[in-house]
Protein backbone atom coordinates (compact mmCIF):
# COMPACT_ATOMS: atom_id res chain seq x y z
CA UNK A 1 0.00 0.00 0.00
CA UNK A 2 1.45 3.37 -0.94
CA UNK A 3 1.16 6.17 1.54
CA UNK A 4 -1.22 8.97 0.64
CA UNK A 5 1.46 11.41 1.65
CA UNK A 6 5.12 10.78 2.35
CA UNK A 7 7.68 13.42 3.27
CA UNK A 8 11.41 12.76 3.23
CA UNK A 9 14.00 14.84 5.02
CA UNK A 10 12.16 18.15 4.81
CA UNK A 11 14.08 21.27 5.76
CA UNK A 12 12.73 24.82 5.88
CA UNK A 13 14.64 27.77 7.35
CA UNK A 14 13.64 31.39 7.98
CA UNK A 15 15.74 34.40 8.76
CA UNK A 16 15.43 35.52 12.35
CA UNK A 17 14.33 39.13 12.65
CA UNK A 18 17.30 41.40 13.33
CA UNK A 19 18.35 45.00 13.53
CA UNK A 20 18.73 45.44 9.78
CA UNK A 21 21.98 46.45 8.09
CA UNK A 22 24.61 45.73 10.70
CA UNK A 23 22.95 43.14 12.90
CA UNK A 24 23.42 40.11 10.67
CA UNK A 25 20.25 38.08 10.52
CA UNK A 26 20.67 34.57 11.84
CA UNK A 27 18.82 31.65 10.33
CA UNK A 28 16.21 29.70 12.17
CA UNK A 29 15.62 26.17 10.99
CA UNK A 30 11.86 25.88 11.53
CA UNK A 31 11.58 22.36 10.07
CA UNK A 32 14.73 20.34 10.44
CA UNK A 33 15.02 17.05 8.60
CA UNK A 34 11.47 15.83 9.06
CA UNK A 35 10.20 12.63 7.48
CA UNK A 36 6.72 11.21 7.86
CA UNK A 37 4.27 8.93 6.14
CA UNK A 38 0.52 8.57 6.30
CA UNK A 39 -1.49 5.62 4.98
CA UNK A 40 -4.78 6.33 3.26
CA UNK A 41 -7.71 6.52 5.66
CA UNK A 42 -5.52 7.03 8.70
CA UNK A 43 -5.07 9.95 11.03
CA UNK A 44 -1.73 11.31 12.16
CA UNK A 45 -1.80 13.63 15.16
CA UNK A 46 1.01 16.14 15.51
CA UNK A 47 1.70 17.71 18.89
CA UNK A 48 4.66 19.69 20.04
CA UNK A 49 6.22 22.74 21.48
CA UNK A 50 4.85 26.09 20.46
CA UNK A 51 7.15 27.30 17.68
CA UNK A 52 8.45 23.81 16.94
CA UNK A 53 7.52 24.00 13.25
CA UNK A 54 4.11 22.29 13.11
CA UNK A 55 2.38 24.99 11.05
CA UNK A 56 5.42 25.32 8.81
CA UNK A 57 5.38 21.56 8.22
CA UNK A 58 1.67 21.73 7.40
CA UNK A 59 2.22 24.48 4.83
CA UNK A 60 5.04 22.46 3.26
CA UNK A 61 2.90 19.32 3.02
CA UNK A 62 0.07 21.02 1.14
CA UNK A 63 2.48 22.92 -1.10
CA UNK A 64 1.84 26.44 0.20
CA UNK A 65 5.52 26.78 0.99
CA UNK A 66 8.44 25.05 -0.68
CA UNK A 67 10.97 23.08 1.31
CA UNK A 68 14.62 24.17 1.11
CA UNK A 69 15.48 20.50 0.97
CA UNK A 70 13.65 17.18 0.95
CA UNK A 71 10.79 15.71 -1.04
CA UNK A 72 7.05 15.24 -0.69
CA UNK A 73 5.11 12.54 -2.51
CA UNK A 74 1.32 12.40 -2.80
CA UNK A 75 -0.07 9.00 -3.69
CA UNK A 76 3.39 7.93 -4.79
CA UNK A 77 4.05 10.91 -7.09
CA UNK A 78 6.64 13.47 -6.13
CA UNK A 79 4.99 16.89 -5.90
CA UNK A 80 7.54 19.02 -4.09
CA UNK A 81 9.32 19.97 -7.33
CA UNK A 82 6.23 20.57 -9.47
CA UNK A 83 5.57 24.04 -10.87
CA UNK A 84 2.51 25.83 -9.51
CA UNK A 85 0.30 24.87 -12.49
CA UNK A 86 1.02 21.18 -12.19
CA UNK A 87 0.26 21.34 -8.49
CA UNK A 88 -3.35 22.42 -9.03
CA UNK A 89 -5.03 18.99 -9.21
CA UNK A 90 -3.28 18.06 -5.98
CA UNK A 91 -4.52 21.22 -4.29
CA UNK A 92 -8.04 19.92 -4.75
CA UNK A 93 -7.21 16.58 -3.19
CA UNK A 94 -5.46 18.17 -0.22
CA UNK A 95 -7.24 20.79 1.83
CA UNK A 96 -5.94 22.73 4.76
CA UNK A 97 -7.60 24.36 7.77
CA UNK A 98 -5.41 27.19 9.00
CA UNK A 99 -4.57 27.95 12.59
CA UNK A 100 -5.91 31.51 12.39
CA UNK A 101 -9.43 31.23 10.92
CA UNK A 102 -9.83 34.97 10.60
CA UNK A 103 -6.68 35.36 8.58
CA UNK A 104 -7.74 32.59 6.22
CA UNK A 105 -11.21 33.88 5.37
CA UNK A 106 -11.51 36.81 2.98
CA UNK A 107 -13.28 39.55 5.00
CA UNK A 108 -14.99 40.95 1.89
CA UNK A 109 -16.52 37.65 0.82
CA UNK A 110 -19.84 36.36 2.08
CA UNK A 111 -19.66 33.01 3.81
CA UNK A 112 -21.42 31.25 0.94
CA UNK A 113 -18.73 32.39 -1.49
CA UNK A 114 -15.82 31.67 0.84
CA UNK A 115 -17.03 28.16 1.50
CA UNK A 116 -17.91 27.57 -2.16
CA UNK A 117 -14.59 28.85 -3.49
CA UNK A 118 -12.82 25.46 -3.64
CA UNK A 119 -16.00 24.02 -5.16
CA UNK A 120 -16.13 26.74 -7.85
CA UNK A 121 -12.61 25.77 -8.88
CA UNK A 122 -13.33 22.04 -8.83
CA UNK A 123 -16.78 22.17 -10.50
CA UNK A 124 -17.04 25.48 -12.34
CA UNK A 125 -20.27 24.49 -14.10
CA UNK A 126 -22.34 23.87 -10.98
CA UNK A 127 -25.67 25.73 -11.07
CA UNK A 128 -26.52 28.26 -8.38
CA UNK A 129 -29.11 26.25 -6.49
CA UNK A 130 -26.97 23.14 -6.37
CA UNK A 131 -24.00 25.21 -5.25
CA UNK A 132 -25.98 26.84 -2.47
CA UNK A 133 -27.46 23.51 -1.37
CA UNK A 134 -24.01 22.00 -1.18
CA UNK A 135 -22.67 24.90 0.91
CA UNK A 136 -25.69 24.77 3.23
CA UNK A 137 -25.30 21.02 3.72
CA UNK A 138 -21.62 21.36 4.55
CA UNK A 139 -22.29 24.20 6.98
CA UNK A 140 -24.98 22.10 8.64
CA UNK A 141 -22.41 19.36 9.21
CA UNK A 142 -20.33 21.79 11.24
CA UNK A 143 -23.36 23.06 13.13
CA UNK A 144 -24.13 26.30 11.31
CA UNK A 145 -27.56 27.26 9.96
CA UNK A 146 -28.55 28.80 6.64
CA UNK A 147 -28.63 32.33 8.06
CA UNK A 148 -24.83 32.13 7.94
CA UNK A 149 -24.79 32.04 4.14
CA UNK A 150 -25.14 35.75 3.39
CA UNK A 151 -23.14 37.09 6.32
CA UNK A 152 -19.50 38.20 6.42
CA UNK A 153 -16.76 36.59 8.53
CA UNK A 154 -16.55 39.46 11.04
CA UNK A 155 -20.18 38.85 11.99
CA UNK A 156 -19.33 35.52 13.57
CA UNK A 157 -17.83 34.40 16.84
CA UNK A 158 -14.34 32.85 16.89
CA UNK A 159 -15.64 29.30 17.01
CA UNK A 160 -18.19 29.96 14.27
CA UNK A 161 -15.42 31.25 12.01
CA UNK A 162 -13.34 28.21 12.77
CA UNK A 163 -16.24 26.03 11.66
CA UNK A 164 -16.65 28.04 8.45
CA UNK A 165 -12.98 27.34 7.71
CA UNK A 166 -13.56 23.62 8.32
CA UNK A 167 -16.59 23.61 6.01
CA UNK A 168 -14.51 25.27 3.30
CA UNK A 169 -11.87 22.57 3.59
CA UNK A 170 -14.37 19.70 3.49
CA UNK A 171 -16.73 20.88 0.75
CA UNK A 172 -14.88 19.32 -2.19
CA UNK A 173 -14.47 15.99 -0.44
CA UNK A 174 -10.66 16.06 -0.28
CA UNK A 175 -8.66 12.87 0.15
CA UNK A 176 -6.26 14.47 2.61
CA UNK A 177 -7.15 17.06 5.24
CA UNK A 178 -4.35 18.94 6.96
CA UNK A 179 -5.93 20.69 9.92
CA UNK A 180 -3.93 23.10 12.06
CA UNK A 181 -5.57 23.58 15.46
CA UNK A 182 -9.03 23.25 13.93
CA UNK A 183 -10.95 22.86 17.18
CA UNK A 184 -9.01 25.10 19.56
CA UNK A 185 -11.74 27.78 19.59
CA UNK A 186 -14.67 25.41 20.04
CA UNK A 187 -16.56 24.57 23.17
CA UNK A 188 -16.31 20.91 24.06
CA UNK A 189 -19.79 20.06 22.82
CA UNK A 190 -19.25 21.45 19.32
CA UNK A 191 -15.73 20.08 19.40
CA UNK A 192 -17.24 16.64 19.98
CA UNK A 193 -19.53 17.14 17.01
CA UNK A 194 -16.61 18.08 14.72
CA UNK A 195 -14.45 15.22 15.97
CA UNK A 196 -17.27 12.78 15.26
CA UNK A 197 -17.73 14.30 11.81
CA UNK A 198 -14.04 13.68 11.07
CA UNK A 199 -14.25 10.12 12.38
CA UNK A 200 -17.31 9.54 10.15
CA UNK A 201 -15.55 10.94 7.07
CA UNK A 202 -12.57 8.78 7.81
CA UNK A 203 -14.63 5.61 8.14
CA UNK A 204 -17.13 6.32 5.35
CA UNK A 205 -14.95 8.01 2.75
CA UNK A 206 -11.46 6.99 3.75
CA UNK A 207 -10.45 10.59 4.48
CA UNK A 208 -6.82 10.81 5.58
CA UNK A 209 -6.10 13.42 8.22
CA UNK A 210 -3.08 15.23 9.58
CA UNK A 211 -4.31 16.87 12.73
CA UNK A 212 -2.22 19.42 14.61
CA UNK A 213 -3.30 20.29 18.13
CA UNK A 214 -2.08 21.24 21.55
CA UNK A 215 -5.00 19.43 23.07
CA UNK A 216 -3.62 16.01 23.92
CA UNK A 217 -7.06 14.66 24.78
CA UNK A 218 -8.26 15.52 21.27
CA UNK A 219 -5.13 14.06 19.66
CA UNK A 220 -5.55 10.85 21.57
CA UNK A 221 -9.20 10.64 20.64
CA UNK A 222 -8.71 11.06 16.92
CA UNK A 223 -5.27 9.76 15.96
CA UNK A 224 -4.03 6.36 14.85
CA UNK A 225 -0.44 7.57 15.06
CA UNK A 226 1.14 10.48 16.87
CA UNK A 227 4.25 12.51 16.08
CA UNK A 228 5.80 14.78 18.68
CA UNK A 229 7.77 17.83 17.51
CA UNK A 230 10.43 19.77 19.33
CA UNK A 231 12.58 22.50 17.81
CA UNK A 232 11.90 21.58 14.21
CA UNK A 233 12.30 17.83 14.58
CA UNK A 234 10.05 14.87 15.17
CA UNK A 235 11.44 13.49 18.40
CA UNK A 236 9.00 10.65 18.87
CA UNK A 237 6.42 8.87 16.77
CA UNK A 238 4.33 5.75 17.17
CA UNK A 239 0.85 4.31 17.56
CA UNK A 240 -1.27 6.59 19.72
CA UNK A 241 -1.81 4.29 22.66
CA UNK A 242 1.88 3.40 22.78
CA UNK A 243 2.95 7.06 22.80
CA UNK A 244 0.44 7.97 25.51
CA UNK A 245 0.88 4.78 27.49
CA UNK A 246 4.66 4.47 27.35
CA UNK A 247 6.19 7.74 26.12
CA UNK A 248 9.88 7.39 25.36
CA UNK A 249 11.22 10.88 24.78
CA UNK A 250 11.60 13.14 27.82
CA UNK A 251 9.72 15.93 26.03
CA UNK A 252 6.74 13.65 25.36
CA UNK A 253 6.78 12.71 29.02
CA UNK A 254 6.88 16.38 30.03
CA UNK A 255 3.92 17.11 27.75
CA UNK A 256 1.84 14.30 29.15
CA UNK A 257 2.73 15.33 32.68
CA UNK A 258 1.66 18.92 31.95
CA UNK A 259 -1.71 17.89 30.48
CA UNK A 260 -4.22 19.99 32.36
CA UNK A 261 -6.58 17.76 34.30
CA UNK A 262 -9.98 18.72 35.49
CA UNK A 263 -9.78 19.28 39.22
CA UNK A 264 -13.01 18.81 41.06
CA UNK B 1 -14.03 46.30 41.86
CA UNK B 2 -16.09 45.52 38.81
CA UNK B 3 -19.82 45.10 39.11
CA UNK B 4 -21.74 44.17 35.99
CA UNK B 5 -25.49 44.46 36.35
CA UNK B 6 -28.15 43.35 33.98
CA UNK B 7 -25.91 43.62 30.93
CA UNK B 8 -27.75 43.15 27.66
CA UNK B 9 -26.27 43.50 24.20
CA UNK B 10 -28.50 44.01 21.19
CA UNK B 11 -27.93 44.15 17.49
CA UNK B 12 -31.14 45.58 16.11
CA UNK B 13 -33.84 43.06 17.00
CA UNK B 14 -31.36 40.40 18.02
CA UNK B 15 -30.55 40.00 21.67
CA UNK B 16 -27.00 38.69 21.73
CA UNK B 17 -26.63 38.83 25.50
CA UNK B 18 -29.50 39.14 27.96
CA UNK B 19 -29.45 40.24 31.58
CA UNK B 20 -25.98 39.14 32.68
CA UNK B 21 -24.75 40.12 36.13
CA UNK B 22 -21.42 39.31 37.73
CA UNK B 23 -18.83 40.86 40.01
CA UNK B 24 -15.09 40.59 40.46
CA UNK B 25 -13.10 41.49 43.55
CA UNK B 26 -9.41 42.43 43.37
CA UNK B 27 -7.29 39.32 42.81
CA UNK B 28 -10.32 37.27 41.86
CA UNK B 29 -10.62 35.18 38.69
CA UNK B 30 -13.98 34.60 37.02
CA UNK B 31 -14.06 31.91 34.34
CA UNK B 32 -16.52 32.53 31.52
CA UNK B 33 -17.39 29.36 29.59
CA UNK B 34 -20.13 28.27 27.25
CA UNK B 35 -21.35 27.41 23.81
CA UNK B 36 -19.57 28.80 20.77
CA UNK B 37 -21.52 31.94 19.83
CA UNK B 38 -23.08 32.33 23.29
CA UNK B 39 -21.83 35.90 23.74
CA UNK B 40 -18.60 35.50 25.72
CA UNK B 41 -16.46 37.67 23.46
CA UNK B 42 -19.19 40.30 23.12
CA UNK B 43 -19.45 40.47 26.92
CA UNK B 44 -15.69 41.05 27.09
CA UNK B 45 -15.86 43.67 24.36
CA UNK B 46 -18.70 45.44 26.16
CA UNK B 47 -16.51 45.76 29.27
CA UNK B 48 -13.83 47.33 27.09
CA UNK B 49 -16.23 49.59 25.21
CA UNK B 50 -15.23 47.93 21.97
CA UNK B 51 -18.47 46.40 20.71
CA UNK B 52 -18.72 46.16 16.92
CA UNK B 53 -20.66 48.89 15.16
CA UNK B 54 -24.42 48.56 15.54
CA UNK B 55 -24.30 46.66 18.83
CA UNK B 56 -25.71 48.41 21.88
CA UNK B 57 -25.10 47.51 25.49
CA UNK B 58 -27.52 48.35 28.29
CA UNK B 59 -27.37 47.82 32.04
CA UNK B 60 -24.31 48.97 33.93
CA UNK B 61 -20.63 48.05 34.26
CA UNK B 62 -19.23 49.77 37.34
CA UNK B 63 -15.44 49.86 37.51
CA UNK B 64 -13.38 52.00 39.90
CA UNK B 65 -16.35 54.23 40.62
CA UNK B 66 -17.43 54.84 37.02
CA UNK B 67 -20.05 53.26 34.79
CA UNK B 68 -18.05 52.15 31.76
CA UNK B 69 -21.17 52.11 29.62
CA UNK B 70 -21.58 55.85 30.18
CA UNK B 71 -18.00 56.95 29.43
CA UNK B 72 -17.05 58.83 26.29
CA UNK B 73 -14.62 57.24 23.86
CA UNK B 74 -11.90 59.57 25.16
CA UNK B 75 -12.50 58.61 28.78
CA UNK B 76 -12.56 54.95 27.81
CA UNK B 77 -9.22 55.24 26.10
CA UNK B 78 -7.60 56.25 29.39
CA UNK B 79 -8.98 53.10 31.04
CA UNK B 80 -8.44 50.62 28.23
CA UNK B 81 -4.92 49.21 28.04
CA UNK B 82 -4.08 50.99 31.31
CA UNK B 83 -6.50 50.00 34.10
CA UNK B 84 -8.01 47.19 32.05
CA UNK B 85 -5.68 45.00 30.00
CA UNK B 86 -7.02 42.81 27.24
CA UNK B 87 -6.06 39.70 25.35
CA UNK B 88 -8.23 39.19 22.29
CA UNK B 89 -9.33 35.86 20.92
CA UNK B 90 -7.52 36.24 17.61
CA UNK B 91 -3.96 37.44 18.04
CA UNK B 92 -3.49 38.23 14.35
CA UNK B 93 -6.33 40.74 14.32
CA UNK B 94 -5.32 42.31 17.63
CA UNK B 95 -1.69 42.91 16.71
CA UNK B 96 -0.61 45.63 14.33
CA UNK B 97 0.89 43.80 11.34
CA UNK B 98 3.28 46.60 10.38
CA UNK B 99 4.78 47.25 13.81
CA UNK B 100 7.32 45.08 15.59
CA UNK B 101 6.23 43.33 18.77
CA UNK B 102 8.62 45.40 20.89
CA UNK B 103 7.39 48.70 19.47
CA UNK B 104 3.77 47.75 20.12
CA UNK B 105 4.42 46.97 23.77
CA UNK B 106 6.53 50.09 24.27
CA UNK B 107 3.97 52.30 22.57
CA UNK B 108 1.25 51.61 25.16
CA UNK B 109 3.63 52.11 28.06
CA UNK B 110 4.71 55.49 26.65
CA UNK B 111 1.18 56.60 25.73
CA UNK B 112 -0.04 56.01 29.27
CA UNK B 113 2.94 57.97 30.61
CA UNK B 114 4.48 55.06 32.53
CA UNK B 115 8.00 55.35 31.09
CA UNK B 116 10.08 57.20 28.53
CA UNK B 117 11.16 55.60 25.26
CA UNK B 118 14.27 53.94 26.71
CA UNK B 119 12.44 52.70 29.80
CA UNK B 120 9.55 51.42 27.71
CA UNK B 121 11.70 49.36 25.40
CA UNK B 122 13.53 47.89 28.38
CA UNK B 123 10.17 46.98 29.86
CA UNK B 124 9.13 45.43 26.53
CA UNK B 125 12.22 43.24 26.46
CA UNK B 126 11.65 42.12 30.05
CA UNK B 127 8.02 41.26 29.34
CA UNK B 128 8.83 39.33 26.18
CA UNK B 129 11.27 37.26 28.19
CA UNK B 130 8.76 36.83 30.99
CA UNK B 131 6.05 35.36 28.77
CA UNK B 132 8.65 32.87 27.58
CA UNK B 133 9.33 33.89 23.99
CA UNK B 134 12.59 32.24 23.00
CA UNK B 135 15.43 34.58 22.00
CA UNK B 136 13.65 37.71 23.32
CA UNK B 137 16.22 40.21 22.03
CA UNK B 138 15.58 39.04 18.46
CA UNK B 139 11.80 38.66 18.95
CA UNK B 140 11.58 42.29 20.10
CA UNK B 141 12.17 43.15 16.43
CA UNK B 142 9.86 40.51 14.98
CA UNK B 143 6.69 41.40 13.11
CA UNK B 144 3.57 39.42 14.04
CA UNK B 145 3.69 37.28 10.88
CA UNK B 146 7.18 36.13 11.82
CA UNK B 147 5.91 34.45 14.96
CA UNK B 148 4.18 31.11 15.40
CA UNK B 149 0.57 31.10 16.62
CA UNK B 150 1.54 30.47 20.22
CA UNK B 151 4.32 33.04 20.12
CA UNK B 152 1.83 35.66 18.95
CA UNK B 153 -0.49 34.79 21.76
CA UNK B 154 2.34 35.21 24.25
CA UNK B 155 3.25 38.57 22.72
CA UNK B 156 -0.35 39.62 23.19
CA UNK B 157 -0.26 38.64 26.85
CA UNK B 158 2.93 40.68 27.30
CA UNK B 159 1.13 43.62 25.71
CA UNK B 160 -1.88 43.18 27.98
CA UNK B 161 0.05 43.18 31.24
CA UNK B 162 2.59 45.85 30.24
CA UNK B 163 0.76 48.63 32.12
CA UNK B 164 0.00 46.51 35.21
CA UNK B 165 -3.78 46.68 34.83
CA UNK B 166 -6.20 46.23 37.72
CA UNK B 167 -8.36 43.97 35.57
CA UNK B 168 -7.30 41.63 32.80
CA UNK B 169 -9.95 40.63 30.28
CA UNK B 170 -8.56 37.57 28.53
CA UNK B 171 -10.40 35.81 25.70
CA UNK B 172 -8.97 32.33 25.08
CA UNK B 173 -5.48 33.52 25.99
CA UNK B 174 -3.88 30.09 26.19
CA UNK B 175 -5.70 27.93 23.66
CA UNK B 176 -2.92 28.16 21.04
CA UNK B 177 -0.18 27.12 23.43
CA UNK B 178 1.38 23.77 24.09
CA UNK B 179 0.53 22.45 27.51
CA UNK B 180 3.93 23.13 29.07
CA UNK B 181 3.93 26.77 27.91
CA UNK B 182 0.29 27.00 28.94
CA UNK B 183 1.13 25.83 32.45
CA UNK B 184 3.95 28.40 32.64
CA UNK B 185 1.71 31.22 31.49
CA UNK B 186 -1.05 30.32 33.91
CA UNK B 187 1.56 30.32 36.68
CA UNK B 188 2.77 33.73 35.46
CA UNK B 189 -0.76 35.16 35.51
CA UNK B 190 -1.30 33.82 39.02
CA UNK B 191 2.02 35.34 40.07
CA UNK B 192 1.02 38.75 38.72
CA UNK B 193 -2.34 38.43 40.39
CA UNK B 194 -0.62 37.73 43.72
CA UNK B 195 1.85 40.62 43.24
CA UNK B 196 -0.57 43.27 42.06
CA UNK B 197 -4.06 42.09 42.98
CA UNK B 198 -5.02 42.01 39.30
CA UNK B 199 -8.49 40.53 38.77
CA UNK B 200 -9.24 38.45 35.69
CA UNK B 201 -12.23 37.80 33.48
CA UNK B 202 -10.99 34.64 31.82
CA UNK B 203 -12.78 33.19 28.80
CA UNK B 204 -11.91 29.66 27.79
CA UNK B 205 -13.32 26.42 26.45
CA UNK B 206 -10.85 24.41 28.44
CA UNK B 207 -12.66 23.30 31.56
CA UNK B 208 -9.45 21.89 32.99
CA UNK B 209 -7.89 25.37 32.80
CA UNK B 210 -10.99 26.84 34.43
CA UNK B 211 -10.78 24.30 37.21
CA UNK B 212 -7.22 25.32 37.99
CA UNK B 213 -7.45 29.09 37.63
CA UNK B 214 -10.94 30.41 38.22
CA UNK B 215 -12.31 31.05 41.69
CA UNK B 216 -15.79 31.31 40.27
CA UNK B 217 -17.30 30.28 36.96
CA UNK B 218 -20.16 31.58 34.85
CA UNK B 219 -21.67 29.31 32.19
CA UNK B 220 -23.41 30.92 29.19
CA UNK B 221 -25.71 29.51 26.54
CA UNK B 222 -27.60 31.48 23.91
CA UNK B 223 -26.52 34.76 25.47
CA UNK B 224 -27.89 33.96 28.90
CA UNK B 225 -26.48 32.77 32.20
CA UNK B 226 -27.11 29.07 32.80
CA UNK B 227 -25.18 28.52 35.99
CA UNK B 228 -22.70 30.32 38.21
CA UNK B 229 -20.89 29.56 41.43
CA UNK B 230 -17.62 28.57 43.04
CA UNK B 231 -15.70 26.67 40.35
CA UNK B 232 -15.03 23.58 42.42
CA UNK B 233 -18.63 23.16 43.47
CA UNK B 234 -19.96 23.85 40.00
CA UNK B 235 -17.70 21.32 38.29
CA UNK B 236 -18.03 18.70 41.01
CA UNK B 237 -21.81 18.76 40.99
CA UNK B 238 -23.20 20.75 38.07
CA UNK B 239 -26.86 21.60 38.60
CA UNK B 240 -27.70 22.75 35.09
CA UNK B 241 -28.19 20.08 32.40
CA UNK B 242 -26.12 22.19 29.99
CA UNK B 243 -23.13 22.22 32.36
CA UNK B 244 -23.59 18.46 32.65
CA UNK B 245 -23.54 18.08 28.90
CA UNK B 246 -20.34 20.10 28.64
CA UNK B 247 -18.52 17.94 31.14
CA UNK B 248 -19.71 14.80 29.36
CA UNK B 249 -18.36 16.03 26.01
CA UNK B 250 -14.70 16.13 27.05
CA UNK B 251 -12.86 13.43 25.08
CA UNK B 252 -11.54 10.55 27.12
CA UNK B 253 -9.40 7.90 25.47
CA UNK B 254 -9.67 6.95 21.80
CA UNK B 255 -12.62 7.15 19.39
CA UNK B 256 -12.70 3.37 18.95
CA UNK B 257 -12.91 2.68 22.65
CA UNK B 258 -14.78 5.70 23.99
CA UNK B 259 -16.91 7.34 21.27
CA UNK B 260 -18.07 10.83 22.20
CA UNK B 261 -21.71 11.63 22.49
CA UNK B 262 -22.16 15.35 21.80
CA UNK B 263 -25.32 17.02 23.01
CA UNK B 264 -28.21 16.18 20.73
CA UNK B 265 -29.45 18.77 18.25
CA UNK B 266 -27.97 22.00 17.00
CA UNK B 267 -27.54 25.36 18.62
CA UNK B 268 -30.60 27.29 17.47
CA UNK B 269 -30.09 30.60 15.73
CA UNK B 270 -30.45 33.56 18.06
CA UNK B 271 -33.67 34.74 16.44
CA UNK B 272 -35.26 31.30 16.82
CA UNK B 273 -34.77 30.77 20.53
CA UNK B 274 -37.85 29.64 22.43
CA UNK B 275 -39.42 32.23 24.75
CA UNK B 276 -38.37 30.20 27.82
CA UNK B 277 -34.99 28.59 28.41
CA UNK B 278 -32.59 28.87 25.43
CA UNK B 279 -31.41 25.30 26.06
CA UNK B 280 -34.93 23.94 25.55
CA UNK B 281 -35.00 21.54 22.62
CA UNK B 282 -31.61 20.07 23.41
CA UNK B 283 -32.15 19.56 27.10
CA UNK B 284 -32.97 16.00 28.20
CA UNK B 285 -35.25 17.41 30.91
CA UNK B 286 -37.00 20.14 28.95
CA UNK B 287 -40.81 20.36 29.14
CA UNK B 288 -43.55 22.86 28.30
CA UNK B 289 -42.68 25.09 31.25
CA UNK B 290 -39.06 25.27 30.06
CA UNK B 291 -40.21 26.14 26.56
CA UNK B 292 -42.53 28.95 27.60
CA UNK B 293 -41.17 30.54 30.76
CA UNK B 294 -37.65 31.89 31.30
CA UNK B 295 -36.24 30.02 34.29
CA UNK B 296 -35.50 32.03 37.45
CA UNK B 297 -32.15 31.72 39.23
CA UNK B 298 -32.40 28.83 41.65
CA UNK B 299 -29.93 29.11 44.52
CA UNK B 300 -28.10 26.09 45.91
CA UNK B 301 -24.47 24.95 45.89
CA UNK B 302 -24.37 27.05 42.72
CA UNK B 303 -27.00 29.26 41.13
CA UNK B 304 -28.74 27.58 38.20
CA UNK B 305 -31.20 29.24 35.85
CA UNK B 306 -33.24 26.10 35.45
CA UNK B 307 -36.75 24.85 36.15
CA UNK B 308 -35.43 21.34 36.74
CA UNK B 309 -32.02 21.71 38.39
CA UNK B 310 -30.16 18.75 39.82
CA UNK B 311 -30.68 18.49 43.54
CA UNK B 312 -27.60 18.92 45.68
CA UNK B 313 -25.86 15.55 46.12
N1 LIG C 1 7.59 33.94 8.14
C1 LIG C 1 8.44 33.70 9.14
N2 LIG C 1 9.56 34.41 9.30
C2 LIG C 1 10.42 34.16 10.30
N3 LIG C 1 10.25 33.19 11.22
C3 LIG C 1 9.15 32.43 11.12
C4 LIG C 1 8.17 32.64 10.08
N4 LIG C 1 7.17 31.74 10.24
C5 LIG C 1 7.51 31.01 11.33
N5 LIG C 1 8.68 31.42 11.85
C6 LIG C 1 9.37 30.83 13.01
O1 LIG C 1 9.50 29.45 12.74
C7 LIG C 1 9.31 28.69 13.93
C8 LIG C 1 8.23 27.64 13.68
O2 LIG C 1 6.97 28.30 13.53
P1 LIG C 1 5.61 27.48 13.34
O3 LIG C 1 4.55 28.50 13.11
O4 LIG C 1 5.80 26.43 12.32
O5 LIG C 1 5.47 26.83 14.78
P2 LIG C 1 4.27 25.95 15.40
O6 LIG C 1 4.85 24.66 15.83
O7 LIG C 1 3.13 25.93 14.47
O8 LIG C 1 3.93 26.79 16.70
P3 LIG C 1 2.51 27.08 17.44
O9 LIG C 1 2.19 25.86 18.21
O10 LIG C 1 2.85 28.22 18.35
O11 LIG C 1 1.50 27.43 16.39
C9 LIG C 1 8.97 29.69 15.03
O12 LIG C 1 10.10 29.91 15.83
C10 LIG C 1 8.57 30.95 14.29
O13 LIG C 1 8.93 32.10 15.03
N1 LIG D 1 -20.11 41.94 14.26
C1 LIG D 1 -21.15 41.12 14.45
N2 LIG D 1 -22.31 41.29 13.79
C2 LIG D 1 -23.36 40.47 13.98
N3 LIG D 1 -23.35 39.42 14.82
C3 LIG D 1 -22.24 39.18 15.49
C4 LIG D 1 -21.07 40.00 15.35
N4 LIG D 1 -20.12 39.51 16.15
C5 LIG D 1 -20.64 38.43 16.77
N5 LIG D 1 -21.92 38.23 16.37
C6 LIG D 1 -22.83 37.18 16.85
O1 LIG D 1 -23.00 37.35 18.24
C7 LIG D 1 -23.11 36.11 18.92
C8 LIG D 1 -22.13 36.10 20.08
O2 LIG D 1 -20.80 36.15 19.57
P1 LIG D 1 -19.51 36.04 20.52
O3 LIG D 1 -18.35 36.36 19.65
O4 LIG D 1 -19.70 36.83 21.75
O5 LIG D 1 -19.53 34.47 20.88
P2 LIG D 1 -18.53 33.66 21.81
O6 LIG D 1 -19.30 33.17 22.97
O7 LIG D 1 -17.31 34.46 22.07
O8 LIG D 1 -18.21 32.41 20.88
P3 LIG D 1 -16.84 31.61 20.59
O9 LIG D 1 -16.68 30.68 21.72
O10 LIG D 1 -17.14 30.89 19.31
O11 LIG D 1 -15.74 32.62 20.45
C9 LIG D 1 -22.83 35.05 17.86
O12 LIG D 1 -24.05 34.45 17.50
C10 LIG D 1 -22.25 35.81 16.68
O13 LIG D 1 -22.63 35.22 15.46
MG1 LIG E 1 1.23 26.77 14.57
MG1 LIG F 1 -15.37 34.31 21.36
Amino acid sequence: MTAIIAARNLVRAYRLPGEGLLGRRRRLVAVDDVSLELDEGKTLGIVGESGSGKSTLARLLVGLERPDRGTIAFDGATISNLPERALRPYRRAMQMVFQDPFGSLDPRMRVIDSVAEPLDIALPGLDRDAREARVAATLAEVGLGTSALRRYPHQFSGGQRQRIAIARALITGPRLLVADEPVSALDVSIQAQILNLLVDLKLARGLSIIFISHNLGVIRYLSDHVAVMLRGRIVETGPTERVFGAPEHPYTRALIAAMPVLER
Amino acid sequence: MIIVENLSIRLGELEIVRGLSFTLAPGEVLGLVGESGSGKSMTALAVLGLLPPGMRASGSIRFEGQDLLRLSERELRAVRGRRIGMVFQEPMTALNPVMTIGAQIAEGVIRHGLADAAGASKRALRLIARVGLPDPAARLHAYPHELSGGQRQRALIALAIACRPALLVADEPTSALDVTVQAELLALLREIRDETGMAMLFITHDLAVVSRLADRTLVLYGGRAMETGATRALLAAPRHPYTHGLLAAIPRGNAHANPLRPMPGQVPELDRLPPGCPFFGRCPKGDALCRDVPPPPVPGASIAWCHRPEAAP
